[in-house]
């Protein structure tokens, strides 16, 4: 299917174009505006992604597949670019992050009575990576090669990188000061 | 089963929970893992969790919905503008390269490579200005032409056009330049002095311009002939001899002198070259309130010039009047 749409927005079909659009929008905001708090520069950092395939479509230069990933990866260095090259993302600290579980509270769940600003706040502290292939592979169920491909890792340092991401969240959340 | 890590297992039941299924589906698959699974899979939800609500995304999708529509509008118009200044920028590498060629082209002879465009270039001015007088400043640039080519001794192949000013056997002089016309020449039997003709012809390194085709452009005679029908007596003159132009015809009245019953005195051709008697011209009308007369008008008006001038010139007359007809 996406391949298909890809195909006819190669042809110029602009209904396929907007299709696409219609379709990877909401997943291509979402990775950007978690890793940003300014919303503003979330939608000019989306507008940029889509305007940037258009004109890849007309240059010939788009994907032939994995269209999903390839959003993904010019989001990803969007941002890349909006941050510069130390990532300066917004963070939040662990002295930030005030909400940790209560000894007597299990911790799962104390995740699920997390509110989604705490939650996002959690992310935060995790470093950039981290952060990525969590909302890449939980997120927006990239597959796992997938997020190899947009993260431009090996499967297998995916597969470690998403082991410690959880296990950093997790000390996180139980108010450990060790990030890893 | 026994390879299984937990590396594997938490990798595994991630992408079960993109497919759908819930985290207790996921830990029935690794029991073995589920203490430990569980707050790793629930943590890595808060990254879905953490999503922004439908509301703001559905708006940021409205808003930069025109950015990308106008992207691919604005493509659409740079690619069109983009094609245009293509087009304009090869008419105008063209332009100049054909001003160039044009340019080059001004001094060149019949042979050189250029005289091909210089004559593309005449033939397009004349669709442009006044076509008649171009066509006598060409007419004049061919004679010039071929005087250059003879003054160098060039051999080439040339073409003319003008009068014929006098047919001596084979020489024969037309607008100004001496042609050599053989006698073998095709269709030069019906051509006379005063008729105006279009000449091809070869240059030679002897400095010699030889005809190899004669082509009757006007007849100076024929056009008058209808005029003078109304004397009965014209009949009889009116099939040219083939040969009368190709021997010497001393008072140039255009029959030559063997076939010329007035061979020093300039006369009409329809008279055997002996001027014409006044009265076998047609009756003029004497007043311009003669409205019976109107048919004659051509007649009349060449009538009129001859009683102004009712002597032996006026045989001359009709070749006048000829020119005016031209």
């Amino acid at each position: 299917m996406e391949d298909r749409l890809l195909a006819l927005a190669r042809d110029g079909d602009q209904n396929a174009i907007m299709e696409i659009y219609d379709r990877y929008f909401s997943p291509i905001y979402q990775f950007i505006r978690l890793r940003t708090d300014d919303s503003t520069l979330a939608e000019d950092i989306a507008s940029e992604v889509f305007v940037k395939l258009v004109s890849a479509l007309r240059g010939r230069n788009a994907p032939r597949h994995s269209l999903r990933g390839w959003l993904f990866q010019v989001a990803r260095n969007e941002l890349s670019r909006q941050y510069g090259k130390h990532k300066c993302y917004p963070t939040v600290t662990l002295d930030e992050w005030i909400p940790a579980a209560s000894e007597n509270q299990p911790e799962t769940q104390f995740i699920q009575s997390l509110r989604i600003e705490s939650a996002r706040a959690a992310l935060r502290t995790l470093t950039s990576e981290q952060q990525e292939v969590l909302i890449l592979r939980f997120g927006q169920a990239l597959s796992l090669e997938e997020t190899a491909d947009v993260m431009g890792k090996s499967v297998s340092a995916i597969k470690s990188l998403q082991l410690r991401a959880v296990n950093a969240l997790r000390r996180v959340l139980n108010g450990d000061s060790v990030n890893e | 089963m026994s390879e299984i890590t937990l590396e594997n297992a938490l990798n595994h039941c991630i992408d079960q929970l993109a497919s759908g299924s819930s985290v207790e589906d996921c830990l029935r698959l690794y029991p073995q893992f589920a203490v430990e699974l569980r707050p790793m899979l629930e943590a890595g939800l808060l990254a879905r969790r953490a999503q922004y609500n439908a509301l703001e995304v559905s708006a940021a999708q409205n808003r930069v919905r025109s950015h990308v529509v106008g992207a691919m509008m604005g493509q659409q118009a740079n690619t069109s503008s983009g094609a245009w200044l293509r087009l304009v920028a090869t008419f105008v590498v063209i332009v100049v390269a054909v001003l160039g060629l044009v340019s080059a082209s001004v001094d060149s002879l019949p042979g050189d490579p250029l005289y091909s465009v210089k004559r593309l270039t005449e033939n397009a001015q004349l669709l442009l200005g006044d076509a008649a007088v171009l066509r006598e400043q060409f007419a004049q640039r061919r004679i010039d032409e071929i005087n250059t080519l003879l003054a160098q001794g060039r051999e080439a192949e040339v073409e003319f056009e003008g009068d014929v000013e006098a047919i001596n056997g084979e020489l024969w002089r037309v607008a100004g330049l001496s042609v050599r016309v053989p006698s073998a020449t095709p269709d030069i039997a019906d051509v006379q002095v005063g008729d105006k003709v279009h000449v091809r012809a070869n240059t030679t390194s002897t400095r010699e311009l030889v005809a190899s085709r004669v082509t009757l452009v006007e007849d100076r005679i024929a056009p008058l002939l209808p005029s003078l029908t109304p004397t009965a007596t014209v009949t009889p003159t009116l099939t040219p001899t083939p040969t009368r132009t190709l021997v010497p015809d001393v008072d140039s009245d255009g029959l030559p002198d063997s076939a010329d019953l007035c061979p020093t005195v300039p006369g009409a051709v329809i008279n055997d070259g002996c001027p014409l008697p006044t009265a076998t011209y047609p009756q003029v009308p004497t007043t311009d309130d003669d409205d019976d007369h109107e048919d004659d008008h051509d007649n009349s008006g060449r009538g009129s010039r001859d009683d102004d001038h009712d002597d032996r010139e006026d045989n001359s007359g009709p070749d006048g009047g000829g020119d005016d007809d031209d």
